[in-house]
Formats: structure tokens, C-alpha cells, sequence
């Protein structure tokens, strides 16, 4: 593969692929604190 | 429609939406664009995400949740009694496409059975798919074509596809369509990373990766690129349909509108880049050449998904496996987009004060007698896709008009980012939702100076060109008559839909 490909599919992959995971994470752990504050 | 209906957490609402955006159009569309403009491509349609499709779904989950009505509903409160009638066309124009969809549905599980035969075929007669194609080149394509044109078979399919999402859908959002997406969805992500690894695995499988990922500068000079990977963004999110205003309607009433919008976008468009990996390295790596392999990927029609992956996949030792697995995989993508837009039927007939089970009845009758004419001719369903593909772009016109109807400032604070644990910039939702009006219209404009008729308006006796497949005439006609309908019955329409 050229350096240039390499260098679009990380970036596509990083911000589609890694935006996913990074939201999902984020409400995952929203998600947890939230659970942790209704049973304090 | 029972009050307390509602998504039980979280999670219900982002594998709906995610069940709604993730369809046929991920799993085919998507990598025939990438394969024939590239990574050029891909970049615009990730622009398009952000100045698009985010702010629509953003105000679609937001005036669901508000409104907790179906999309006519709804948009009448939005924008007011006088501009009812538009909402009457997001549904019309979305439920236009659910009666072809359901055909494509169909198609899905009837490859998913043809598979299933070919795996026993190869099994137990020793004769695979492959060997069949070596005696008859033509196999596929008229299988394709019996499929497509007069088949009971199919349509016999097509009634029983209708009749598993009523089955779904009657049990309600919270132990039909969560339930259901709950399994479906994972299993579907799960499907299109087991075929990446594995098209990845084979010889030049990465010349496809390459192809896919090359951005070549002067691409970005072609407005035919900015113009798909627009299209492909509206249509494959969902942005616009009325289905997320449809599945936020269902809601808890604090909800996060901004977070669980970008889970759905940002998903939506994984699920596309993972379906891209997994159909162009297979392309390449299975193509004689090179040349061979762009040119499948640029003759893009209806068949193609189904005539060239088995074709392909016929080449490999376990493909009957490989072809299984794929349309497995996009009968679940097909079958999750077409439960929201039943959804949307019932929603609205739930409005008018019916029950869930009257309405899902009702529901199934419209659909069998809508869907019919798709299901029948070939011709009828590209038409509808033309008329009602396109017919999306002014929806989202509709949307963004009712947002700035309502007040965009208002509509930020108090629909978006109330309850919301996530918050863009004020300043960036404006410019999306004026951006839109400008885009969509010169996007209609576009299109139908395309010329994809020889007779765009007007046939070679003079006649306006209505029967035309292609035609700007059948798209124009068939649009005003839902507008001047629901613009006549505009009062009745608000006093059944808002006030009831």
C-alpha cells in the first residue's frame, strides 16, 4: 500500500472507527455514574 | 398506543437507531461509491456527516422526545397548523420507500435460502455453485431476473417478511423492536468483521484496501463526488426519513439527545466502512484483474449485489459459507431498517387514537397492498426508489424548515440540550441547519438535470412523460399529488393528528 493510502485509511479509521468507540465509551461510563448515584 | 411505552434504557434507543440506519445501503451502496471514487470520496462523506446528517438527526431525536408523537403529529407542533402538510410528506415519502423496501428485504432472504441450497448442493451433491455457473454462465442472472419480475415465490416472501415485523412490532418498541435489535444488532457487527478478516486474508485482498483508501487530489475538482457522497450520507443515516423522530418518540423523558445521536451517526457509518472492507478487498482479490474489478464496481445496479457475490464468492473453496454469511448479514441490515419503517405507520395511526394491535392490522394490509407493485415488477420498484430516493432530500428540506420555523436558538436550548450530557457549539448546529437549505436544493436541481431520462419532462409526441421510469415528470407528478392532497386536508389533518 502507498504511504498516502495508509495515511487516509488511518486517519477515515481513526476519526469513524475511533469516534464510535470513544461516544460509546463515553455513555457507557455516563451510564455507570448514573447507577452509581441512584443507589448512593 | 399504550402511554408508558418506552425504550427501557439507553441502549434501546441506540441499537434502534443504529438497527434504522444500518441497511442495504451500507452494505452494497456504500462500497461500490468507495470502490469507484475512493478515499476521495470517503472524506466528503465523512464532511457530510457533520453538516448533513448530524444536525438533522439531532433535530429528528429532538422533536421525537419532545413531541412523543408520530412524525405527522409531531411536525405540526414543530412548525404549526399551516405547515402540517409537510410533515404528511416525510411520512408519505418515507413510507414510499418501506413498500419497496420490504422487497429488498425479500430479495435478502430469498439469496439467504438460494445459499443455504448452494451449501447443500455442494455438500451432499457435490455439485457447488461454481460448477453450475461452468454449465450455465447465465445461472445467476436469471435467477435474479425470475426473482425480480412476476414471481409468487417472491411475493409469497414479500407477505411473510411484512407479516415477522408485525409479528415483531406487536409485541411493542420495548419487548419487540428492543428486543429484537438487541440481538440483531451485535450479531450483525459481529458478521462484517468476520468477513473483513477473512477477505483481508486473501491474495490481493489489500489492492482492494488500497483502492478504497487512494485519495487522488483531482477527484475533489469532480462535483459528482461531493453530489454521492451527500446522497450516500443522507440516505444511508437516515437523516430526514422521519424514523428517528419515529423511535425518539419512545424516549424516557430525559433522554440525552446529542450523545446517543452521534453513537447512532458515528455507528451507522463504521457499520459502511467495515461492509467497504469486506466487499472491495473481495472484488479485487477474486477479479482476473484489476481493470475486471473496478469495472464490476462501477456498472452499479439492483442485481448487482446479488448476481456478483455469489459469483465471487463461488470462486473459493468454503464461498457457499462466505456467500451465507454475507447475505445473513444483509437480511439482518435490511430487516432492522424496515422494522422503523413500520414503526412509522403504526406511530402515526396510533395518533388517531388506535390501539397497537388495530393499528399493526391496519398496518399489515397497507403494506401488502402498497408493497405489491414492487414486489411484482422491476420496473415499479426503480421508479419508486427515483421518485422517493430523491423525494428524501426535500423531507430534510421540511425538517430544517421547521426547526428554524420553530427557532433555532429556542430549539437548541430547550429541545437539544436539555438532558443532554454532550453539547456542541450553538454556532455549529446553525450553520448545519441553514447549510441544508441551500444544499438540498441545489441537490434536487442536480439530480434532475442529470438527465438519466432522454426525456426528462416531456416525451417525443410532447406528452408529459409521466410513465417514464426515470422521468423528472413521474418524480415532479407524483410528489404534487401528495403535497396538494395533504395541503387541501391540511385542518383535518392537524385537528386528527395535533389536537386528537
Amino acid at each position: 500500500m502507498s504511504t498516502l493510502s495508509i495515511f487516509s485509511m488511518v486517519l477515515i479509521l481513526t476519526i469513524v472507527v475511533g469516534g464510535f468507540i470513544y461516544f460509546l465509551i463515553k455513555a457507557i461510563k455516563l451510564e455507570k455514574s448514573k447507577q452509581k448515584n441512584e443507589t448512593d | 398506543m399504550s402511554k408508558t411505552e418506552q425504550f427501557s434504557n439507553r441502549w434501546g434507543i441506540i441499537l434502534a437507531s443504529l438497527g434504522m440506519a444500518i441497511g442495504a445501503g451500507n452494505l452494497w451502496r456504500f462500497p461500490r461509491l468507495a470502490g469507484q471514487y475512493g478515499g476521495s470520496f470517503i472524506l466528503l462523506w465523512i464532511l457530510f456527516l457533520f453538516i448533513w446528517s448530524i444536525p438533522l438527526l439531532l433535530a429528528e431525536f429532538a422533536i421525537g422526545k419532545k413531541f412523543k408523537k408520530g412524525v405527522i403529529g409531531s411536525f405540526g407542533m414543530l412548525a404549526g397548523k399551516r405547515f402540517t402538510f409537510m410533515g404528511v410528506f416525510i411520512t408519505v415519502c418515507t413510507l414510499g420507500i418501506a413498500f419497496y423496501y420490504a422487497v429488498v428485504t425479500t430479495w435478502a432472504i430469498r439469496y439467504l435460502g438460494f445459499s443455504v441450497v448452494n451449501i447443500f448442493d455442494a455438500w451432499f451433491k457435490q455439485t457447488s455453485l461454481s460448477q453450475k455457473l461452468a454449465t450455465n454462465p447465465d445461472f445467476l442472472s436469471l435467477f435474479w431476473t425470475n426473482l425480480s419480475n412476476s414471481n409468487w415465490f417472491t411475493v409469497s416472501v414479500f407477505v411473510l417478511v411484512i407479516l415477522a415485523g408485525v409479528f415483531v412490532l406487536v409485541r411493542g418498541v420495548n419487548h419487540g423492536l428492543e428486543k429484537a435489535n438487541r440481538f440483531l444488532i451485535p450479531t450483525l457487527y459481529i458478521i462484517l468483521i468476520i468477513i473483513v478478516i477473512a477477505v483481508l486474508n486473501m491474495e490481493n485482498g489489500i489492492s482492494g484496501l488500497e483502492y478504497m483508501f487512494a485519495i487522488r487530489w483531482t477527484d475533489f475538482q469532480n462535483p459528482r463526488i461531493w453530489i454521492e457522497a451527500l446522497s450516500q450520507s443522507a440516505w444511508s443515516t437516515g437523516a430526514g426519513w422521519g424514523l428517528m423522530m419515529t423511535i425518539s418518540s419512545y424516549t424516557r423523558s430525559k433522554e440525552d439527545v446529542t450523545l446517543n445521536t452521534f453513537i447512532g451517526a458515528f455507528g451507522n457509518n463504521t457499520a459502511s466502512l467495515l461492509a467497504g472492507m469486506a466487499i472491495l478487498p473481495a472484488v479485487f482479490a477474486l477479479s482476473a484483474t484489476e481493470s475486471e474489478a473496478i469495472t464490476y464496481l462501477q456498472s452499479g445496479n439492483q442485481a448487482l449485489t446479488f448476481t456478483i457475490i455469489p459469483m465471487l464468492f463461488s470462486q473459493l473453496p468454503a464461498g457457499e459459507i462466505l456467500a451465507f454469511i454475507f447475505f445473513l448479514a444483509l437480511s439482518i441490515a435490511a430487516f432492522t431498517s424496515f422494522l422503523p419503517m413500520i414503526e412509522l405507520l403504526q406511530r402515526n395511526l396510533g395518533d388517531l387514537g388506535l390501539t397497537r394491535k388495530k393499528s399493526i392490522f391496519l398496518v399489515l394490509i397497507i403494506f401488502a397492498l402498497f408493497g405489491f407493485p414492487s414486489a411484482w415488477s422491476l420496473d415499479f420498484f426503480t421508479n419508486q426508489d427515483w421518485v422517493w430516493g430523491l423525494g428524501l432530500i426535500l423531507s430534510g428540506l421540511f425538517i430544517a424548515f421547521g426547526v428554524v420555523k420553530y427557532g433555532m436558538k429556542e430549539f437548541k436550548a430547550e429541545l437539544i440540550d436539555t438532558d443532554s450530557d454532550m453539547r456542541i457549539p450553538n454556532l455549529l448546529f446553525y450553520i448545519g441547519i441553514w447549510l441544508i437549505l441551500p444544499l438540498g436544493i441545489f441537490l434536487i436541481i442536480w439530480w434532475m438535470s442529470q438527465g438519466y431520462s432522454t426525456n426528462p419532462w416531456f416525451d417525443e409526441h410532447g406528452n408529459w412523460n409521466l410513465l417514464d421510469i426515470y422521468s423528472n415528470a413521474s418524480i415532479v407528478t407524483q410528489w404534487a399529488i401528495v403535497l396538494i392532497i395533504a395541503v387541501l386536508l391540511n385542518t383535518i389533518i392537524y385537528k386528527k393528528f395535533v389536537n386528537k
